[in-house]
């Protein structure tokens, strides 16, 4: 059977759900505490769960275009695929974040040795000058 | 004779071991200068170092063997050394071996030069049969991957010209990195050879790898050695070009 046997109760619960996650999302995006360019995965996520949600039908016309036979199986099979994909890109993200932190933290180390040294130098070269000036 | 050397010393709280080390390496290679890379220790690693004067790399956090020895090569380029040695912290390496590793540099026989436990049996510390196990099948796979066999892949004393440590001063692996730092230097035309050191017990702290991360080691270092053989092949010429 392809129709989703939903209640009107169900389908009021699911509105609800995935509307506040919509707006909880934009408000977060509008606050700058997500940033627009890592939110668009999780932004499309809730449009399409609010969507499902206000049409249940639509999740039928996905299950029958794509062969999968219910309904429900393929929303878990789409839910499934879109959080591996985020994760996938977080997981590329922190790596991009180690090597910058990696790369950051040894410029720090070299310029602050680099620092050290330079003030030792002219620390000395000061106390020569001294050395030099006194009767 | 090299006007200068570099002796790299990555520390991770080896306040203990560290102090005994320094003067020791002073009395070897006393024209050399010493910078010991402090990777975020939360001992007394870094006082230790600047009492026995020796050039303090400190690193803000801690980075992992491989960015710490990175730094120290990144120091030696700046620093326009000619030859960078590596010797860890834990006092595992004898100082006294630092002549033997240089004389093939000197002669123009090497670019980087590995201070091996099992290369003409010095005895002195083997390591555990399992490790040495696994080094046997990371030489083999080594050998496999670049047609050069080297027995103590996983030695972290060496010494390298400014054509060996200037290649990784620009991309050195994060964990594990000795034997993967080996196949980018064969793999980039470098020529390594081994030479008969005397290696000790650990001096103070604790080694990293025992029990189930001898078998993650294993895995870790066999894939980055296959993934860095592809990527190579992929793009030969690769970072070879950049300077650090």
């Amino acid at each position: 059977m392809l129709t989703p046997e939903i209640s009107l109760k169900a389908q009021w619960l699911a509105i609800i759900i995935s509307g506040c996650w919509l707006l909880g999302i934009i408000y977060l995006i509008i606050k700058e505490s997500l940033g627009l360019r890592s939110a668009l995965g999780w932004l499309f996520i809730s449009l399409v769960a609010f969507g499902i949600s206000l049409y249940p039908k639509l999740l039928v016309a996905v299950a029958h275009f794509t062969g999968i036979g219910l309904p429900a199986n393929a929303l878990f099979l789409f839910g499934f695929l879109a959080v591996l994909i985020i994760l996938f890109g977080h997981t590329l993200v922190i790596t991009k974040l180690l090597n910058n932190t990696r790369a950051l933290t040894q410029k720090i180390a070299l310029y602050e040795l680099e620092n050290r040294q330079s003030r030792g130098a002219s620390g000395a070269a000061s106390e020569n000058s001294q050395g030099v000036q006194d009767p | 004779m090299f006007l200068r050397v570099l002796i790299v010393v990555p520390a991770y709280n080896e306040g203990e071991s560290l102090g005994e080390l320094l003067r020791e390496i002073k009395t070897c290679v006393p024209g050399g200068e010493v910078v010991v890379v402090n990777d975020g220790s939360r001992d007394n690693t870094g006082p230790v170092a600047q009492k026995n004067r020796a050039t303090l790399l400190d690193l803000p956090i801690n980075l992992g063997i491989g960015g710490a020895v990175q730094s120290g090569f990144q120091y030696g380029w700046r620093r326009g050394c000619e030859v960078c040695i590596q010797v860890d912290g834990d006092g595992q390496h004898n100082p006294a071996d630092i002549p033997a590793l240089l004389e093939p540099l000197q002669n123009g026989q090497a670019d980087c030069v590995v201070g091996s436990r099992f290369f003409g049996k010095q005895g002195g510390y083997q390591s555990t049969f399992s490790r040495r196990l696994g080094i046997g099948l990371l030489s083999r796979l080594l050998w496999l991957l670049s047609g050069k066999r080297i027995l103590d892949v996983t030695s972290g004393f060496r010494a390298m010209n400014r054509r060996a440590f200037g290649l990784l001063a620009v991309s050195y692996p994060d964990d594990y990195p000795e034997t993967e730092s080996l196949l980018s230097l064969l793999l980039a035309g470098c020529r390594v050879v081994e030479v008969p050191v005397t290696m000790r017990d650990r001096q103070g702290g604790r080694s990293s790898i025992f029990g189930f991360r001898t078998l993650v080691y294993m895995v870790k270092v066999s894939l980055a050695l296959i993934i860095a053989k592809l990527r190579w092949q992929l793009n030969p010429a690769g970072k070879v070009e950049s300077e650090p």
